[in-house]
C-alpha cells in the first residue's frame, strides 16, 4: 500500500520532471527551402558581418550556404554600403567604409543569384548601456541523468539604463575555461628521435559560445533594471569548474519587434516540453522577399551598439567538499621498454617520463593515452589574453 | 375503537337523533398528520365516532384546519381535501366513505350533468409509506387498485393529468429522470430535475411503471377518474452491478424523442476504472461516442469537434469555469456527492443556452432525508468525507461532501529538490440542502467551493478556485404547472505570484464572476403537449488581470486591465408533443440577446487593413453601463422521433447554439490560467449548426440496443490565434485573434447490453473536424486559409466498457480505448541562426502522434451484505493503463547545445496500481 502510494504520487508528477520525456525522431518528410538572412551592425570599428544561407531538411542534409549574392546596407540619407563575399555565405563590410552611429536608420538589402529581393525594415542603431555586474550563485541541480542534485552554478547578470530608454535586452556570452589532462607528457618524438617537450600540452583553454536565445525586458517595471537575469548554468558534471572558469557577456538593445522576434524564437525552439506547450507556429523576422511577398523569409537584421563584462570563478570559490567531475576515466601512466616505445606511440600514446633503473641507466618511458595527456585534444594550449 | 367490519352494518343504519351535543364546536390543527393520528385525536376529544374501513386509508395524510366549527362543517375542513366523503349521523356518529352515502336523491338526478367533476377539488392521493412498510410489502401495493381523482360512477371521457413525486425509498432522494409510462397505449414523461412529473393520460385504468437507473421498477394499478396526485417511492436495485448505463433507459432508447444525450448514473461510474484511485465523471465522459480529449492529465474534453471551452459544464444550474484539479488529473466533481450527470451532444433542448457544442449537466444529490449517513473513501492521493441526514425527517435533508488531497506529503517521497520543495494540494467542499416547505413549495441550495495549490519549487505559487452557489425554489402551482426559480453565482478566479527575483516579485489576478436569474416553466395540457417556457439573464463581470508588485523591493508597474462587462437575456419556450403512436416532436426557440457593457476604452482600428497595434487609429470610451456592442439572435432546437416499429426507431435533431463568453487559450490542453473574454466588437458571438440522424433498434427484449447517429456541424466566428500570441494582460487581444470557422462531422455506433452477468458497451467513433481562418488579411491565415485538422480531431475511436459480476459481492470491469493520434505540427526545415540550429513550422497539424491506446481494468469487492452492520465497506483494486503502454502525449523539438532534439512527452508511461477503500456508517 505505501509503495502504491509513493508509486502514484511519483506518476501523478510525472509531468514535472523530466522522467515521461525521452529522446524520439519521428519521421518527418515535409520540407520548405527558404532563405535564412543573419545580419547585424555596431558602432564599432570592425567588419559586420550578413550570413545567408538556406533551409534544410529536419532529417538529413546540413546548412547550405547561399553563395553570389549581392548584400548592402542602406543607411538613413541612402547611404550603400557594400558587403564583399567572404566564402561560405557570409558576406562582410568594410570597417574602413562603414562604422554603424548610434541613432542611424538601416535597411540590409540582398539579391542572391536566383532573383530574390530581400530587405529588411529600418532598425535603428540602439544604444545598449554598460553591464552593472556578472555574479554566480551556488545552485545544485538535476541533470537528466541524475538521481540526486548535481552541484553547479548559475551566472547571472544585472543592468540599468538611468534614461529608462532601453528596455528591452538581449545577451550573448562566451565561456572560457581552463583544464589539464591528468599525465603529463614531457618527451616527445621529433623527426624519430625521443626529445623534451617544449610545449606544455596538458593545460589547455576551452572556449564555447552561447546558443541558447536569451533576451528581457524592463517594461513592466518603474525602472529600466534587469536584476538577476539568469545567463549561463555550469555543472560540475564537466571540468568546466576544475580550475578556472570565465564566462564574457555581450549585451545588445532591442527595439520592441525586435524582442519580440527572439521572444517568440525562444519560445518555439528552446521552450517546448510542458503540457500547455504553445501551438508551433513560424517565427518571421523583418525580412521580407519584396519580389514575392508571400514566401517568408527566416532570421533579422538588427542594429545595436555592444556592451561586456567578465566573470572569472576558481575551483576554490566553490563550497568545500564540492567536487567537479573533469571527465578523465581510465587514464594510467604503462610502462614501455625501450624498443617499445615507438610502437607504441604509433598506437596513439605519448611519453610521460622516464623510468631509469637502480643504476640510472634509462631503460624505459612511461607512456600514455594521448586523450589523457594531450589537452589539445579539446582545446587550445595557447592562453587566452585576459587569462589571469 | 370500532371494529371495521361493522362498518356495513352501520352504513344501512340511518337514525336521526337529535340531542343537545348536536351544538357541540370542533377545533383541530393538523399538519400531515396521519389518517389514524386525526381519528384518534377527534375521538379523544369530542363525543363522535368514527366508522370505516382502515385498510383503505392507512397511508392518508391530511392537512387541515377547523376552529370553532358546527360538526359538519368542520368535517367538511378537515377531510375536503380528500376523497372521503363525510357523514354526520346525529349526535355523534360519523361515517367516512369512498363513496357519497346520500339519504336522498339529488334535486335533477335524472338530467345528466357533465359539470359534477368540475365541482370537486383535486384529490390528493399519497401513497408515501412509511419505510418498513414499504419493505416488507412492496408487492401488496404494487396490486391495489389506487383511485385517483373523485371517484365517479360514469367514466369521464378524455384526459386527465397525474402529477407527483417519484422519490427513492431508502433516502427520499428525488430521483431525477426516473421514467413514468403506461404500456398501452404507450405514453410516457420523465421526472425532472426535482424528481416531479406530471403526465395526461387517458381516464380509466392503467397500469403505470417507473423506471430508473439502479432503481427496481415498480407498478401502479391506477384507476383515473381525474387530476390526481400520485407519490411514489422506489426501492433501489439491491444489485446496483447490474446496469452499465449509458442512454436513460430501456426502450427509451427507441421510444424517447431525445437523441445525442447519455445520462451516467453515479453508481455505475464507480465500477469503472479510474486513474489514481479517483472516480472520475469528466474521464468516464471520455469513453462515450464523440467525447475526445487532446490528451491524458489535460482538463477539458471535446464533444464532436467543438473546443473545450464550448461545453456548458454546470452543478445544479451554477456553470464551473475550471473542471480540473491539479493540472487535469483529477476532475473537481467529488463523486460522493453527485447523482447523475447528462451530456447533451445534440437536441439540446431549448432551456439551456450559452455554449455551442455540449451541456454537461451534474446533479448533486439529496441527503438522506430519513437518517444520518456518514461515508468516506481513501485512494492513494485524496480522501473523502460525506455526512447527510434529515433537517425534518422527509421534509428536508442536508448533504456535505469534502475532498481533500494529501499529495504534500506525497512530494517529500521526491528526490528532486526541485519538487521536494514543491507543494500541491487541493480540496472541494459540496453542501446542499433540500428543503419542502408544503407539499407545493420545495427550496433547495447547493454550494460548491474548491481551491487549488501549486507552488513549484519553492518559487512561482498558482492558486485558483472556483466558489459557486444555487439557490432554486420549485413550485407546483397546479397539476399542468410548475416552475423553477434559480438564483445563481458562480465565480472563479487564479492568482500566480512570484518571489524569486525581489526586484521583480509579482501577484496577476484573475478573475470571473457571473451571476444568472432564471425561471423555468413546465406546463402539461390535456391533449398530450409538454410546453416549457422560461426567461433567463447572465451578467458576467470579468477581471482581465491584475498584476501587481509583491513586497518592498519589486519594481513591478502595477497593470490593472480594465473590467469588462456583460449580459446575456433569454427566453425561450418549447413543446413536446406526442402525434399518434409513430411521432414525437420537440420544437424550441431560444432568443438570446447579449449586450457588451462600459464602462471601457476600446481601441478602434483603421478600416480595410489587418488589425494590428499599429494600425490603431485612437480609442472611444463608454461610460458604466453604456452599451458598447450588441448581439443577439435566434437558436433553433428541433428534434424528433419516428417509431419504425416496437423495436427500431429513427430520431433526427437540429440545433442552433450561440456563445458569447470565451475561453482564450493558445496552448493545446486547457489549462487553469487560461482567460476568459466576452463578445465585443472585435469579437462576435460563436454560432453552432448542427443536424444529426439516428436509427435506435434493440434486439432480445430490449437487452441490447443499439444505435448509430450522424452528424454534421458548422461552427461560425471560433477564435484561434496567431502564432506566438499573448493573451495574459493583453489590452489588445483583438489584435492576436484569428477568426476561425469549424466544420465537424461524423458517425457514433454504440452497441450496448445494459443487464446481465455481462454488461457494458462497445462504441465506436468516426468523427473530422476542420478549422479555417476566414480573414482576408495572410496575417491573420493560418495554413494559408485553408482548412485543417483542429488539435482534437481523431479520426478513429474505439471505446469497449465491460463488466462482469462474478457474485453479488465481486465484480470485474475492463475498459479498452483506442483513438487515432492527435494532429501536431512538425518542422518543415531546419536552419543555422545565431549560433544554434533552430527549426521552422508552417503548415499546422499535418502529422499525428502514435495511436493511443489503453486497457485498465478493476475488481470491485463489497463487503458481505449483512443489512444491519456498524459500517458497511469496500474495497476497488484498479490497474489503469496495465499493457503499460506509453501513450504520446506529445511531439516536440528542441534546439539545445546548439543541435536539434525531438522528444516525446508521456503522461502515463506505465501501469498505474491503486486500491482505494470505501466506507459507509
Amino acid at each position: 500500500m505505501r509503495m502504491t502510494i509513493v508509486k502514484a504520487g511519483l506518476y501523478t508528477l510525472c509531468l514535472l520532471t523530466s522522467t515521461c520525456i525521452e529522446p524520439y525522431d519521428p519521421p518527418v518528410s515535409g520540407y520548405e527551402n527558404l532563405l535564412v538572412v543573419q545580419g547585424f551592425i555596431s558602432d564599432q570599428v570592425e567588419p559586420y558581418t550578413v550570413q545567408l544561407s538556406r533551409t534544410y531538411p529536419i532529417d538529413s542534409g546540413a546548412v547550405t550556404p547561399v553563395t553570389g549574392a549581392y548584400v548592402t546596407v542602406v543607411d538613413g540619407e541612402e547611404r550603400e554600403y557594400l558587403f564583399a563575399e567572404l566564402g561560405g555565405g557570409i558576406y562582410a563590410s568594410d570597417p574602413a567604409v562603414f562604422v554603424g552611429e548610434v541613432g542611424q536608420t538601416y535597411r540590409l538589402k540582398v539579391r542572391t543569384t536566383k532573383n530574390e529581393e530581400i530587405e529588411s525594415l529600418p532598425v535603428t542603431l540602439l544604444l545598449a548601456p554598460p553591464i552593472d555586474s556578472l555574479y554566480w550563485r551556488y545552485e545544485p541541480r538535476f541533470t537528466s541523468t541524475s538521481s540526486e542534485p548535481v552541484p553547479g552554478i548559475q551566472v547571472y547578470l544585472s543592468t540599468h539604463d538611468p534614461t529608462n530608454q532601453t528596455r528591452y535586452y538581449r545577451w550573448e556570452w562566451v565561456e572560457t575555461w581552463e583544464f589539464t589532462v591528468p599525465l603529463y607528457s614531457s618527451y616527445e618524438i621529433v623527426n624519430g628521435r625521443i626529445e623534451g617537450r617544449q610545449e606544455n600540452i596538458s593545460r589547455c583553454w576551452r572556449s564555447q559560445a552561447s546558443a541558447e536565445i536569451l533576451s528581457g525586458t524592463s517594461i513592466n517595471l518603474s525602472e529600466d533594471r534587469i536584476s538577476q537575469q539568469p545567463l549561463r548554468y555550469v555543472s560540475t558534471d564537466n571540468s568546466r569548474l576544475g580550475i578556472q572558469y570565465s564566462l564574457e557577456a555581450r549585451q545588445f538593445a532591442l527595439s520592441e519587434a525586435a524582442y519580440n522576434f527572439w521572444a517568440s524564437l525562444f519560445k518555439i525552439n528552446q521552450g517546448l516540453g510542458t503540457l500547455f506547450d504553445p501551438q508551433p507556429a513560424p517565427v518571421l523576422g523583418n525580412l521580407v522577399n519584396t519580389g514575392n511577398p508571400g514566401t517568408p523569409v527566416l532570421g533579422y537584421f538588427d542594429a545595436s551598439t555592444i556592451t561586456t563584462g567578465r566573470i572569472f570563478i576558481r575551483r576554490q570559490e566553490l563550497p568545500e567538499g564540492v567536487r567537479v567531475d573533469r571527465g578523465y576515466r581510465n587514464c594510467f601512466a604503462d610502462t614501455v621498454l625501450l624498443e617499445d616505445v615507438f610502437f607504441q606511440a604509433s598506437q596513439g600514446f605519448n611519453l610521460l617520463g622516464q623510468v631509469l633503473d637502480m643504476s640510472g641507466f634509462l631503460y624505459a618511458y612511461t607512456m600514455g593515452s594521448v586523450p589523457c595527456s594531450d589537452c589539445r585534444l579539446n582545446g587550445t594550449n595557447a592562453k587566452p589574453d585576459f587569462w589571469p | 375503537m370500532i371494529n371495521p367490519t361493522a362498518i356495513a352494518t352501520i352504513c344501512i343504519f340511518i337514525a336521526v337523533q337529535v340531542t343537545a351535543q348536536d351544538s357541540q364546536r370542533i377545533n383541530g390543527n393538523y399538519q400531515d398528520h396521519s389518517f389514524e393520528q386525526v381519528i384518534a385525536d377527534l375521538e379523544s376529544r369530542y363525543s363522535l365516532r368514527f366508522y370505516y374501513d382502515s385498510a383503505l386509508y392507512d397511508s392518508l395524510k391530511i392537512s387541515a384546519n377547523a376552529s370553532d366549527m358546527p360538526v359538519q362543517e368542520a368535517l367538511e375542513a378537515i377531510f375536503g381535501n380528500t376523497y372521503l366523503y363525510t357523514h354526520w349521523i346525529p349526535p355523534n356518529t360519523v361515517i367516512l366513505s369512498r363513496m357519497e352515502i346520500r339519504q336522498q336523491l339529488p334535486a335533477r338526478f335524472f338530467e345528466r350533468s357533465g359539470r359534477r367533476l368540475e365541482e370537486y377539488d383535486v384529490a390528493v392521493f399519497d401513497y408515501a409509506v412509511q419505510n418498513g412498510q414499504s419493505q416488507s410489502d412492496p408487492v401488496a401495493i404494487e396490486n391495489r387498485l389506487l383511485e385517483i381523482g373523485p371517484r365517479t360512477r360514469q367514466m369521464a371521457p378524455g384526459n386527465a393529468v397525474l402529477s407527483g413525486y417519484i422519490k427513492n425509498a431508502k433516502t427520499g432522494e428525488a430521483l431525477i429522470g426516473a421514467v413514468v409510462y403506461i404500456k398501452e397505449p404507450w405514453k410516457g414523461t420523465a421526472t425532472n430535475a426535482l424528481g416531479y412529473f406530471s403526465i395526461s393520460l387517458p381516464r380509466g385504468r392503467h397500469e403505470l411503471a417507473v423506471k430508473s437507473i439502479g432503481m427496481r421498477e415498480t407498478n401502479r394499478q391506477i384507476m383515473l377518474y381525474g387530476d390526481g396526485t400520485i407519490n411514489i417511492e422506489v426501492e433501489e436495485d439491491i444489485i446496483p452491478l447490474k446496469e452499465v448505463i449509458v442512454e436513460a433507459e430501456r426502450d427509451v432508447n427507441v421510444s424517447g424523442h431525445q437523441m445525442g444525450m447519455n445520462k451516467l448514473d453515479i453508481r455505475t461510474m464507480r465500477q469503472m476504472p479510474a486513474a489514481l484511485g479517483e472516480v472520475d465523471i469528466m474521464k468516464i465522459a471520455l469513453t462515450l461516442p464523440g467525447v475526445q480529449t487532446v490528451g491524458e492529465g489535460a482538463s477539458g474534453f471535446n464533444v464532436r469537434g467543438g473546443t473545450a471551452d464550448q461545453n456548458l459544464i454546470q452543478i445544479n444550474e451554477a456553470p464551473i469555469f475550471n473542471t480540473a484539479h491539479l493540472f487535469g488529473f483529477f476532475s473537481v466533481f467529488n463523486p460522493d456527492v453527485i447523482k447523475s450527470v447528462e451530456l447533451y451532444k445534440s437536441g439540446i433542448p431549448a432551456n439551456f443556452g450559452g455554449r455551442i457544442s455540449s451541456v454537461f449537466d451534474v446533479a448533486m444529490r439529496d441527503g438522506n432525508r430519513k437518517k444520518f449517513v456518514g461515508s468516506g473513501g481513501i485512494s492513494p492521493v485524496t480522501a473523502r468525507l460525506t455526512a447527510e441526514g434529515p433537517i425534518v425527517a422527509d421534509k428536508g435533508s442536508y448533504l456535505i461532501g469534502l475532498r481533500s488531497t494529501y499529495s504534500d506529503w506525497l512530494l517529500r517521497f521526491a528526490e528532486d529538490p526541485n519538487i521536494k520543495n514543491s507543494n500541491a494540494g487541493f480540496f472541494d467542499i459540496n453542501v446542499r440542502i433540500a428543503q419542502d416547505i408544503d407539499e407545493k413549495n420545495s427550496v433547495s441550495l447547493t454550494s460548491y467551493y474548491s481551491r487549488d495549490r501549486f507552488r513549484f519549487n519553492a518559487d512561482t505559487l498558482y492558486q485558483y478556485g472556483n466558489f459557486a452557489n444555487s439557490l432554486q425554489w420549485s413550485r407546483i402551482f397546479n397539476n399542468r404547472l410548475y416552475g423553477i426559480f434559480s438564483l445563481v453565482q458562480s465565480h472563479y478566479a487564479y492568482n500566480i505570484s512570484s518571489e524569486a527575483n525581489p526586484s521583480e516579485a509579482f501577484d496577476l489576478e484573475f478573475g470571473i464572476d457571473q451571476i444568472t436569474g432564471k425561471a423555468d416553466f413546465s406546463y402539461y395540457t390535456e391533449s398530450g403537449h409538454r410546453f416549457e417556457f422560461g426567461i433567463g439573464s447572465n451578467y458576467y463581470l470579468l477581471n482581465p488581470g491584475i498584476l501587481s508588485p509583491l513586497g518592498n523591493n519589486s519594481l513591478l508597474n502595477p497593470d490593472v486591465m480594465e473590467r469588462e462587462q456583460g449580459l446575456e437575456t433569454a427566453i425561450y419556450a418549447g413543446d413536446q408533443i406526442e402525434l399518434g403512436k409513430r411521432w414525437s416532436v420537440y420544437a424550441g426557440l431560444r432568443y438570446s440577446i447579449y449586450h457588451y457593457l462600459g464602462p471601457k476604452t476600446m481601441t478602434q482600428y483603421a478600416e480595410g487593413l489587418p488589425r494590428l497595434p499599429d494600425t490603431a487609429t485612437g480609442s472611444v470610451d463608454y461610460s458604466s453601463g453604456q452599451i458598447i456592442k450588441t448581439y443577439h439572435g435566434p437558436e433553433y432546437r428541433f428534434s424528433g422521433r419516428y417509431a419504425i416499429n416496437p423495436q427500431s426507431s429513427l430520431k433526427f435533431s437540429y440545433n442552433r447554439t450561440r456563445q458569447y463568453l470565451h475561453m482564450l487559450s493558445n496552448t493545446a490542453a486547457i489549462s487553469p490560467t487560461d482567460i476568459w473574454k466576452l463578445s465585443d466588437p472585435y469579437l462576435p458571438a460563436q454560432v453552432g449548426d448542427q443536424v444529426s440522424l439516428g436509427l435506435y433498434r434493440n434486439y432480445r427484449q430490449n437487452t441490447i440496443e443499439t444505435s448509430v447517429e450522424v452528424y454534421y456541424k458548422k461552427m461560425r466566428d471560433m477564435i484561434d490565434f496567431k502564432g506566438g500570441a499573448e493573451l495574459l494582460l493583453n489590452p489588445h487581444i483583438e489584435t492576436e485573434v484569428v477568426n476561425t470557422m469549424g466544420k465537424a462531422y461524423g458517425i457514433e455506433v454504440l452497441i450496448k447490453k445494459p443487464d446481465g452477468r455481462l454488461n457494458g458497451w462497445i462504441s465506436y467513433t468516426y468523427a473530422r473536424t476542420f478549422l479555417r481562418s476566414t480573414s482576408a488579411f495572410s496575417t491573420e491565415q493560418v495554413n494559408e486559409g485553408n482548412f485543417y485538422p483542429a488539435n482534437w480531431d481523431k479520426p478513429h475511436d474505439f471505446t469497449t466498457v465491460s463488466n462482469y459480476r462474478f457474485s453479488r459481492r465481486i465484480n470485474f470491469t475492463a475498459n479498452f480505448t483506442y483513438s487515432t493520434g492527435r494532429p501536431i505540427t512538425y518542422p518543415v526545415g531546419r536552419y543555422l541562426f545565431n549560433g544554434s540550429e533552430l527549426l521552422h513550422y508552417s503548415e499546422r497539424n499535418q502529422y499525428r502522434i502514435p495511436d493511443y491506446y489503453r486497457l485498465d481494468i478493476a475488481l470491485n469487492l463489497e463487503g458481505n451484505h449483512k443489512i444491519r452492520k456498524l459500517a458497511h465497506s469496500s474495497w476497488t483494486l484498479a490497474v489503469y493503463n496495465v499493457t503499460g503502454r506509453d501513450n504520446v502525449y506529445s511531439i516536440f523539438f528542441v534546439s539545445q547545445e546548439g543541435g536539434i532534439q525531438g522528444y516525446k512527452l508521456s503522461v502515463f508511461a506505465t501501469a498505474i496500481p491503486t486500491i482505494t477503500y470505501n466506507f459507509r456508517f
